[in-house]
């Protein structure tokens, strides 16, 4: 026991994520039936399952979306308490969710929400705030960089957008806000194959040795273009199986039909 | 164990949101004895020396008032006002007659400006705004006046209309708003104790917006202005009207009236953004803001413009409407109320289609939260003649916390067959999914909702003059602070 | 002024001491004084702000007697195997055809007022302030069906009411109680069929409903009365929990008429529908007022009223959408259309919202205007003669309202009528071009 938790301290001073015997409830429902996932600095993992797996729940969860009961286990970001902290709070220290459905802000400028949301962090990280010309001048190099025009964050946040519009301007927030942990979930739903490449290149841009990413799909394909370090199976709200990235292949190829089998049975 | 903690739930538990001008500027008034009569209404009258027929026309309308009942049919609560027991005339005392410059204007009232971010010279000089402060009823400084002057503007307080233009104003006072209107016009004809005048000339486009800051400040005193402003044919002329009044425990009653006349081919744009103390938390003190406001749009092509940005105040009642007379004319009202804590607010607007081809949009947006009622009510009427009439109205409603209402009165009544009315209303409370999103993007719960609100208003608060809006943004902010915990 | 109070004070003296039971007499008591208290309504009523009730002044108005004088029932698309047939508000059993049904009851009033009032004790009394028209109709009221329903019974067949007004020299008035009370789980679907009198009359009816937890209820009207009739009615229901209300208002005729109906959701899951449509000429007054309390939680609300309007007359809309303080999950939506057809026609509409619960979704809708000038054009240049291009279009609009109603047979039949009621009227229009 006393190995065991040692060995428990050293992974957590070693892992950007730890995730403990996780279990979520939604609406008094079990999701998520006891997670246990690791994610060390400047790691790709994905998660992959069949609908309904709790894939979804499991970034709300760690962006802190109301709503979600955790009854068991423990999340840890950076050797800190991840649940105790309000979702701005988890924003400022780094973690970014790129939403499945990003939401509508009627009226609400996209310069002005990410210069908000840019000085936030800031504040967090004690940097003087940018005013509007350094914010611009910002916003300008990161659009260049991903090749993404500026015209969309002219409009009222993701007011009008398409599916691909919006999943682009996900991106584009991350790359302004550089998280260490970034959350993609089903970034590539409902995207054709150029807009998937574009988001894709954006993300692949983003890698760099001290940001973490989760990427959250149900589909391989993106793993085509976002490669993994470690690919996960989350099948009736548990860890089914973990691999490489080949694991996305044999998934590809056989389905999930083994692991929901294995679920209900 | 939740994974959200209690105390950040963003939709729950209401702190005190502060009024951040609350203080009381120190001067010596010069009042009328408490209480109301015909005594006092000749007090008035004399002090501003006014020609005999002005005297005439306030005891008409003092003696109907006699006759007439405070209106009920709003939907805000107040004890009963005893109109006896206030004051109805103060002045400040200034050492010889009005100031000519700024540097006679009482140093006490300049550094109240400066509190309140308005420094009178700043402005002059930065904004090129003309100012004339009402301050406890009576102008104390009037700038830019030169300027105006050649452009041939009258732009000055009322009373000293009535001793340079006499003619003007008893050629369109109370044609808009006659003395008989309502209640609370009627006592304002009565005893009415300062206000701006407007004439803008035929073919002049007013070189600057005026503005005027109102303040309330001696206690017990009840404020009366009256506004009137005359755009002649093909003129423009653009006026804005900003309020902050310091804290005060007793309720205070301020029913003003603003009368507007656009002629032929003329175009006035009028905007508001009040921000008088709206009591404490628990709903004590704050300003009674009972306000007639009306516009005749009486030539063709004329267009009348309303913005308002209505946040302070414990009870307002305003309605600020376009009688849309001249053929082709424009009647527009945009307006944001939000109410916070224990805050009344029953305002819109009314829209009367006389001429032909008139048309009128009027978007509301309502924001309630706290213990607050924030009501929308207004009229729309296409009268028989108002052929090809058209009106847009988009009304919306946005509820922060469970403990407030927000409710919509509209009146839609068309008497022709080519006006073509369309009428839009919702209510909501505030998105969870976009706060969440804001929040996860690092945005505290008041930064997020002041956002989201912002957004909400925004077609109302791009129609404000540019310093208007940055202001007015603010204040949205300021307004709903305490109302996410 | 002497004129004025006749037709008030006519509709006063109808009243007697009733021999009923203690309670019955009360009741009626209660209501004739609260009606005398507040008198007809006027337009300084704000709830009577658009309705001018001024046609029911000037008259002696009588009770009605035998009602011998009655053309027989006309068997329309509208008929069914189940009829209950009044006649001057009175239920006329040797006209109904009533076959025996598992788990309905249909009786009427004035026999259950004299033989089992007990049955009713509960069910009259309803608990409604300012309302002098349904007052009036509890101190006047004398007969009227009461449909009953037993827990879980679902009646198939369709329930037709024929209100039929008798032939008559003195202006009448009547004033029909109608009781649905519907038991959990149960359901029916009635139409009301108001049939048009030659005559001078006024009928001022009531319809209580009791919706039991689950029970559904369709209630449909035509009211096309005669052109010197007026119709009041209010409908008061009570939704428990996941009970369902579906009422469709079709207006086709009569001097004024008044369609109020209040509706409380007190149970979680209830839903209401109130919608309509009118077509109206010459100087008819149709008024619809509704009144939705959302006051349980996850309640639903809905109302759509369409209308056109020719000659002088006038319609009226008013619909309040209030939601009590703690009745969160709230859908309240609400729609009134109307096309003005003639210069000197008149449209007002009053929709209120009352929102004192933050989550909720409610909204309303409103406008008024004329035809497509764009559409009418677009088919004239097809060669549609305008006449027949202006007809289609109205129909189209009146027939989307239709189009609410759930119930097959209903729709096609209320479609049909609106089209014949436009046959009648295009011609008359193109006769008099």
């Amino acid at each position: 026991m006393g190995d065991d938790t040692n060995e428990q301290c050293e992974d957590l001073s070693s892992s950007m994520l730890d995730i403990k015997n996780l279990h979520v409830d939604v609406d008094g429902k079990p999701i998520l039936k006891g997670i246990d996932l690791s994610i060390g600095a400047g790691e790709v993992h994905a998660i992959m399952g069949p609908n309904g797996s709790g894939k979804s729940t499991l970034s709300y969860v760690l962006a802190g979306r109301d709503g979600y009961e955790v009854t068991e286990g423990s999340i840890a970001y950076e050797g800190q308490d991840l649940l105790e902290l309000a979702p701005e709070e988890r924003a400022a220290r780094g973690i970014f969710l790129a939403f499945q459905y990003p939401v509508e802000l009627p009226g609400v400028p996209g310069t002005t929400f990410l210069k908000g949301a840019v000085n936030a962090q800031r504040r967090h990280r004690e940097e003087p705030e940018l005013d509007a010309m350094q914010f611009l001048r910002l916003m300008r190099e990161k659009t260049k960089e991903l090749g993404i025009g500026d015209e969309m964050l002219k409009r009222a946040v993701n007011v009008g957008f398409s599916g691909g519009e919006k999943k682009r301007n996900e991106v584009l927030q991350m790359a302004l806000l550089e998280p260490k942990l970034a959350i993609l979930d089903e970034t590539d739903s409902g995207l054709d194959i150029d807009a998937l490449k574009v988001v894709a290149e954006g993300v692949n841009l983003l890698r760099s040795p001290d940001r973490s990413m989760l990427v959250i799909t149900h589909y391989q394909r993106l793993l085509d273009y976002v490669v993994p370090d470690h690919v996960h199976v989350l099948a009736n709200g548990r860890i089914a199986r973990s691999g490489g990235k080949e694991l996305a292949h044999e998934l590809e190829a056989k389905g999930y039909a083994e692991f929901t089998k294995d679920a209900a049975a | 164990m939740t994974v959200v903690e209690p105390d950040v739930d963003p939709l729950r538990a209401a702190a005190e949101a502060k009024y951040k001008y609350g203080f009381v500027t120190d001067i010596e008034s010069e009042t009328a004895p408490k209480g109301l009569n015909e005594d006092t209404v000749a007090f008035i009258s004399a002090k501003k020396g006014e020609p005999e027929w002005m005297l005439e026309w306030r005891l008409r309308a003092y003696r109907h008032w006699l006759t007439m009942q405070d209106p009920e049919w709003a939907r805000v609560k107040h004890p009963k006002i005893d109109y006896q027991d206030s004051y109805y005339f103060s002045a400040p005392k200034s050492k010889d007659d009005a100031p000519k410059s700024l540097d006679e204007v009482d140093p006490e009232l300049l550094r109240t400006y400066e509190k309140l971010g308005i420094p009178l010279h700043e402005q002059e000089m930065l904004a090129g705004v003309a100012v004339d402060a009402v301050f406890d009823s009576v102008s104390v400084a009037t700038t830019f006046k030169k300027k105006l002057e050649e452009a041939g503007v009258i732009f000055c307080p009322i009373s000293e209309a009535l001793q340079k233009h006499p003619e003007l104003v008893r050629k369109y006072l109370g044609t808009v708003v006659p003395y008989s209107d309502n209640f609370y016009a009627t006592l304002n004809s009565a005893v009415f104790s300062d206000g701006s005048f407007v004439y803008v000339p035929e073919g002049v486009r007013c070189p600057m917006e005026l503005s005027t800051y109102f303040r309330i400040n001696a206690q017990n005193t009840g404020q009366f202005e009256r506004t009137l402003i005359i755009a002649d044919k093909g003129s423009y002329v653009s006026y804005l009207e900003g309020c902050t009044a310091p804290m005060r425990d007793e309720n205070q009653l301020h029913a003003a009236v603003v009368e507007l006349v656009a002629l032929d081919d003329a175009e006035i744009k009028y905007s508001t953004v009040q921000n008088w103390y709206p009591g404490d938390e628990n709903g004590k003190g704050g300003i009674y803001n009972f306000v007639t406001k009306r516009a005749a749009c009486r030539g063709r092509n004329s267009k009348v413009s309303w913005t308002q940005v209505e946040t302070g105040s414990a009870i307002t009642w305003k309605y600020p409407s376009c009688i849309l007379q001249g053929d082709n004319s424009i009647g527009e009202f945009y307006s944001v109320a939000i109410t916070n804590n224990m805050q009344q607010a029953d305002t819109g607007t009314k829209m009367i289609h006389i001429g032909k081809n008139t048309r009128s949009t009027i978007i509301s947006k309502g924001i309630s939260a706290g213990r607050s009622q924030n009501t929308y009510r207004g009229l729309v009427r296409m009268q028989p003649g108002a052929s090809n009439g058209r009106n847009y109205t988009q009304c919306d409603s946005l509820l922060i916390g469970d403990k407030c209402g927000a409710h919509t009165v509209p009146y839609i009544e068309s008497k022709n067959r080519t006006a073509s009315v369309e009428h839009e209303a919702t209510t909501a409370k505030i998105s969870e999914d976009q706060l969440f999103y804001c929040r996860q993007r690092g945005l505290s719960d008041e930064d997020a909702v002041s956002l989201i609100v912002n957004g909400f208003c925004k077609e109302v608060l791009q129609e404000l003059p540019m310093e208007f809006a940055v202001e007015a943004q603010k204040l949205v902010g300021i307004s709903l602070e305490g109302s996410v915990g | 002024m002497q004129q004025d109070i006749q037709g008030e004070a006519a509709l006063v003296a109808l009243a007697a001491p009733d021999q009923g039971a203690p309670w019955l007499t009360d009741l009626r008591a209660q209501g004739l004084e609260r009606f005398r208290a507040a008198g007809l309504p006027t337009v300084r009523v704000e709830a009577w702000k658009y309705t001018n009730l001024n046609p029911l002044r000037h008259d002696a108005w009588q009770a009605p007697g035998e009602g011998t004088n009655v053309r027989g029932v006309r068997d329309t698309e509208l008929s069914a195997d189940l009829r209950v047939v009044l006649v001057n508000g009175r239920l006329r059993p040797e006209l109904c055809r009533l076959p025996r049904v598992a788990g309905l009851k249909i009786d009427s009033l004035a026999r259950l007022l004299a033989e089992a009032p007990d049955e009713l004790a509960a069910l009259l009394p309803a608990d409604n302030d300012d309302l002098p028209m349904f007052d009036l109709n509890t101190a006047l009221m004398a007969d009227g069906y009461v449909l009953r329903l037993e827990e879980n019974a679902k009646i198939d067949a369709l329930i037709e009411i024929v209100s039929l007004a008798e032939d008559n020299e003195v202006p009448l008035t009547y004033h029909p109680r109608h009781l649905i009370v519907a038991a959990p789980g149960s359901s029916v679907t009635v139409i009301e069929r108001h049939v048009e009198g030659r005559h001078r009359y006024f009928v001022n009816g009531a319809t209580q409903m009791v919706l039991q937890a689950g029970a559904n209820v369709r209630h449909y009207r035509t009211v096309e009365e005669g052109a010197n009739a007026v119709h009041t009615h209010t409908m008061l229901a009570h939704l428990a929990e996941d009970a369902s209300l579906e009422c469709f208002n079709l207006v086709l005729g009569g001097r004024l008429t008044r369609s109020e109906a209040h509706v409380a959701l007190s149970g979680r899951g209830a839903r209401v529908a109130l919608n309509g449509a009118y077509g109206l000429a010459g100087r008819e007054h149709c008024d619809n007022t509704t009144v939705v309390n959302h006051i349980a939680g996850e309640t639903s609300s809905r109302q759509v009223f369409k209308g056109v309007l020719d000659g002088k007359s006038r319609a009226v809309y008013q619909g309040r959408i209030a939601v009590r303080p703690d009745a969160q999950k709230i859908d309240g939506h609400q729609l009134s259309k109307a096309m003005l057809l003639s210069d000197e026609a008149e449209i007002d509409t009053k929709p209120e919202l009352e929102i004192l619960a933050d989550d909720v979704k409610c909204s309303h809708g409103a406008t008024a205007g004329e035809l497509d000038k764009d559409a009418l054009f677009y088919m004239r240049a097809r060669g549609i003669p305008e006449a027949e291009a202006r007809a289609m279009l109205i129909h189209a609009f009146l027939a989307d309202a239709v189009e609410e109603v759930s119930h097959d047979a209903v729709r096609t039949a209320l479609a049909n009528r609106i089209e014949e009621w436009l046959a009648t009227k295009t011609s008359a229009e193109g006769a008099a071009q």
